[in-house]
């Protein structure tokens, strides 16, 4: 097995590249099959002189006519779909039933459609109204372009066209013999009986495929509706039909037919008796085992491309494993699809009460980019997961949690804790995030808490703390306006000896501040407080002049 | 010439798996290929002619080829379905011989040859002897007859095969071997339907042989069957209505160009359909739907008669009538009918309405296909359009009145879905009116010449009463057929 080893890495490798490119999202590829070439669309992709060494031609005249690889084609199916047609075609050599049109019909391989040849085909094919499979993206409700892989194959996307339900009247049909038994030659069949190029077209294509996703549906919903009346049933009924749709349910779920799959899961919710329960536990834990399977989830994820399989595959979130979230996140966030994001969190949220300790193990980069999205989210525990976040040892995860701060309901002895261990730059962004949205006022204590303890103007580097001081201040005149006057005022008049101020610095950004807040001049405690300041002989020449400006106006 | 004959290079081929597959197949080719040609020339030439010499050269060499260097006893020749295998190693067709196979397969299915078998040792004139046997073979020949044949030319280690059915429940000598199939087949369903703890008990014979054995009967015969089959009452209807449309599902199919195990499988949803009908409570259904009658007469039968997933949702859906688009409620769901469902409930309906059966009056084919085309019977539109363009307005097993006067039986199928139909009728009675002594053919088809109009169309339908037969001459004159067509 070696060199088929080899052989299977090279095409995996292949497939990946050109099949799965990331660029565009290629559902499917037709390979027409003649004698002696393969065409995809109108462009032959495989020509020989020597048809009977050929595989074109083993296929060709075992009444294959087109090969359809599926995007999610693997080396592994590749293999496995040779390894069947050489079986088949040395059992048939050697006398059994099953020919390889009928094995291929059937459609054993996950990933690899056959369309077989039907006294139809030539019709379709004399009449031009063979449907061009050039374009691999096209899809559609028919059963042209159906693809069987993600579609429910419920009757709506199975739309039939060219039909035509008049009934011939008795006359009408005495005409239509009279008029096929003309002894005239070159007569035409008539109009109610001839077959229209649509129909032709369709009838054709409902026989070239076997569709185990259509038969699992109907069948599906004939047990699913016999099952839960089957208090009716004879027991021995009862257990077939459990078994029966227990087999199903495993097809489906090894075919990982998505849109099936979460069919099965809504339809199973409905199972309460004994047995049924039984069978529902067996079939949820199946289904979450495949959804578990490398392979499949790369499939999901990537399907996220397609709007239409996004579509489905959103559906199936709610059954994702934890383990796998982050590979969703990264997804959306490689993309910057950030409704996607939201869509999705939402969903972790609702389905998982641990939905906290979940997030918090994706790691900072993740939790960065979806923090700011927290916005759009409602989730009853979404203030103290953010509380978790501000104390992040991560800056990036507290900064961008941070500018939730004043939604978030902390206590005020808990908030300056939390404030005092902050990084500067995290400081800042409490200060702004106070500054920029609307007044909240439970904050208040923490306010004055912060002018009376001093923590306002402490930071690491001066430069950022002088901002963050000049900015609390703000936030102070915002909230309390000219009653901040009493939680600044210790610090401008604190002097050390005599004249000399105390704290210099946090004084100067509080008269900074002050004289911004022109609308708060007129107020006496103001008023005083900038006249005395205007007035004292230490103070800045700069500052002063401000000063003064600001008492005269 | 001996393997010693072979050459050393040959020899290296021949000692690896891959050569030896190729060169059996290139050797199988060579010896149809001669044998095609015998043949073709046994239609325009005398047997005197020196052209048989080189075929039979070619059939020799061909022959001595296969046996020596493959150490058969014997070169066995067998035609399954479409395919044929040497020694029970399947022939793959070459592009350029897939004709000539045609031809071939055509050739004895006509015959009711299913293969043929040349001892080791053999003679060439041996050979011409019996290749000229194989021609004049008449239809029909039982395998004692055939076998008094040989031995009478000295060729008792010759064998001429027709088809054979080691498994079937109870062949009847005297029947024909489509005869014996529908026998056979006939018994095991009316023993499903009628008595659901025996069918459980008993030992299943295997159904999809059984239908894949049709694939090997030839076309003509299997309408014929199907045509008298429609005209026999039967002591359980519903089991005769069963095997019927098998047989038609499966002329159906195969008319379509399915593969033929799907024509296999499509046949077994004719022969299942009455399990949605069978073993229910006196009081109608009681209470019980049709979909749990069906899953409790398939739960019960699934050792004996197992089914493919396909097979039970056809024999669920095709009671559902077609509608608008082929949508049916279920579960809260719209579901598309199935193609094998939508082409059963056709076929069934026909059937039906055709077979012969005490409890109601029975249509003719032609009436029954007006009533397809004419009423609302639930059936898909293009699909009965696709029966009817294959069947034609007057259906095999029409009894017809031509416009010359003569009376006969329609009895071939149409080839082109897109042409008018013109039938190939077996004329039963003479334009006075007089039964024929022999069954002849008539082509509708044919052209008059000199005027360049047909020769003959029919005028009208008539039921067997209105032909002025009974049953019994019908099959009278149907089994002089053999002879009338060979």
């Amino acid at each position: 097995m070696m060199p088929l080893d080899v052989h299977e890495k090279h095409i995996q490798q292949s497939l990946e590249a050109h099949l799965r490119d990331p660029k565009e999202y290629l559902r499917r590829i037709q390979y027409n099959l003649q004698m002696t070439e393969a065409m995809v669309g109108a462009r032959p992709v495989f020509k020989t002189d020597k048809p009977e060494l050929s595989l074109v031609y083993t296929l060709f005249s075992e009444g294959i006519q087109a090969l359809i690889a599926l995007r999610d084609m693997s080396a592994h199916d590749l293999k496995e779909w040779c390894i069947l047609v050489r079986k088949t075609l040395l059992e048939f050599d050697d006398g059994n039933m099953k020919d390889l049109a009928s094995v291929l019909w059937r459609s054993p391989s996950r990933n690899i459609r056959t369309r077989v040849y039907n006294l139809l085909s030539d019709l379709e094919a004399e009449l031009g109204t063979v449907e061009d499979s050039s374009d691999p993206n096209k899809t559609g409700p028919s059963w042209h372009r159906r693809d069987q892989e993600w579609d429910l194959p419920e009757a709506k996307n199975l739309t039939r066209r060219g039909l035509d339900n008049a009934d011939a009247s008795s006359d009408r049909l005495q005409q239509m013999k009279n008029q096929l038994q003309s002894l005239d030659v070159g007569g035409s069949l008539p109009a109610e009986l001839k077959l229209s190029p649509a129909e032709i077209s369709t009838l054709s294509q409902e026989l070239s495929f076997f569709d185990q996703n259509h038969i699992d549906f109907n069948l599906l919903n004939c047990f699913l509706q016999n099952a839960t009346q089957s208090k009716e049933m004879e027991p021995a009924t009862q257990k077939y039909l459990s078994q029966t749709l227990a087999n199903v349910a495993q097809g489906i779920v090894s075919r990982f037919q998505p849109s099936l799959i979460f069919f099965l899961l809504h339809e199973i919710r409905k199972f309460s008796s004994g047995q049924l329960l039984e069978l529902k536990a067996k079939i949820e834990s199946e289904i979450t085992k495949t959804l578990r399977h490398p392979a499949n989830e790369k499939r999901l994820i990537s399907s996220l491309s397609d709007p239409v399989r996004a579509e489905v595959t959103k559906k199936l979130f709610p059954y994702l494993d934890s383990a796998q979230f982050a590979t969703v996140i990264d997804f959306y966030i490689t993309f910057n699809d950030k409704d996607g994001l939201v869509e999705f969190l939402k969903v972790i949220l609702e389905q998982h009460p641990d939905a906290d300790n979940i997030i918090f193990q994706w790691g900072e980069e993740r939790l960065s980019h979806i923090l700011p999205l927290f916005r759009r989210l409602d989730w009853p525990r979404k203030y103290d997961f953010l509380k978790r976040a501000v104390r992040s040892s991560s800056m990036k995860v507290a900064k961008q949690a941070s500018y939730y701060i004043p939604n978030i309901p902390f206590e005020t002895k808990q908030a300056l804790q939390t404030y005092q261990a902050l990084h500067d730059d995290v400081k800042e962004i409490w200060m702004k995030a106070f500054l920029e949205q609307p007044s909240r006022e439970n904050w208040i204590p923490f306010f004055a808490e912060l002018f009376k303890s001093g923590l306002w103007f402490l930071a690491n580097s001066k430069v950022i703390g002088n901002r963050i001081a000049i900015g609390w201040v703000d936030v102070a005149m915002k909230y309390v306006k000219e009653r901040a006057i009493a939680w600044i005022s210790p610090w401008t008049s604190a002097r050390s000896f005599f004249l000399w101020p105390q704290y210099p610095e946090p004084r100067e950004c509080c008269l900074m501040s002050l004289l911004q807040q022109r609308s708060l001049h007129g107020h006496p405690d103001v008023q005083n407080l900038l006249k005395r300041e205007a007035t004292l002989l230490f103070q800045g020449s700069e500052l002063k002049a401000s000063l003064k400006e600001a008492v005269k106006s | 010439m001996s393997k010693e004959g072979v050459s050393e290079a040959t020899g290296e081929i021949l000692s690896s798996p891959q050569g030896a597959l190729f060169t059996k197949q290139a050797l199988a080719s060579d010896l149809l290929q001669s044998v095609y040609s015998f043949l073709r020339a046994t239609e325009s030439y005398d047997p005197s002619n020196q052209i048989f010499n080189d075929f039979l050269q070619r059939i020799t060499r061909a022959t001595f080829d296969w046996t020596q260097i493959f150490k058969f006893d014997s070169l066995e020749l067998s035609l399954r379905g479409e395919q044929f295998f040497l020694n029970e190693k399947r022939i793959r067709p070459r592009p350029k011989s897939i004709k000539q196979l045609r031809y071939l397969a055509s050739f004895l299915k006509k015959k009711g040859v299913t293969g043929f078998k040349i001892p080791r040792e053999f003679r060439k004139e041996e050979l011409n002897v019996f290749f000229w046997l194989l021609v004049r073979l008449q239809k029909g020949s039982t395998p004692t007859q055939i076998a008094e044949a040989l031995r009478t030319h000295g060729l008792e280690q010759y064998e001429l095969k027709t088809i054979s059915f080691g498994d079937v429940l109870s062949p009847s000598k005297n029947k024909s071997s489509s005869e014996t199939l529908f026998e056979s087949l006939y018994q095991f369903i009316k023993i499903c339907y009628t008595d659901l703890s025996a069918a459980e008990a008993m030992k299943a014979p295997s159904l999809d042989a059984m239908l894949y054995d049709l694939n090997s009967i030839s076309e003509q015969e299997l309408f014929d069957i199907i045509a008298r089959k429609q005209l026999e009452m039967s002591d359980h209807p519903l089991s005769h209505l069963a095997v019927v449309s098998a047989f038609l599902l499966h002329a159906w199919g195969k008319s379509l160009g399915l593969p033929p195990f799907v024509v296999v499988e499509l046949a077994g949803c004719g022969l299942a359909h009455g399990l949605s009908v069978t073993h229910a409570p006196s009081d109608s259904l009681g209470g019980m739907s049709r979909q749990h009658l069906v899953l409790r007469n398939i739960s019960r039968l699934a050792k004996t008669w197992p089914m493919t997933d396909l097979q039970v949702l056809s024999v669920l859906e095709f009671s559902q009538p077609f509608g608008e688009k082929g949508v049916y409620e279920l579960n809260g769901r719209s579901c598309y009918m199935h193609f094998f469902s939508r082409m059963l409930r056709i076929v069934l309906l026909f059937n039906q309405m055709v077979i012969q059966d005490r409890r109601r009056k029975s249509l003719t084919p032609s009436q029954a296909i007006d009533r397809l085309i004419g009423e609302n019977l639930g059936c898909d539109r293009s699909l009965v359009k696709l029966f009817v363009g294959w069947l034609g307005l007057y259906p095999l097993g029409s009894f017809v009145k031509l416009t010359s006067g003569e009376v006969g039986v329609v009895s071939s199928v149409s080839q082109d879905l897109q042409r008018p139909f013109r039938p190939v009728v077996r004329l039963l009675k003479d334009r006075e009116g007089k039964t024929l002594e022999r069954v002849s053919t008539i082509d509708l088809s044919e052209i008059n010449a000199k005027v360049g109009i047909f020769k003959q169309s029919i005028r009208q339908s008539m039921t067997l009463d209105q032909a002025g037969l009974s049953v019994q001459d019908y099959d009278n004159l149907m089994s002089t057929l053999n002879i009338a067509t060979t």
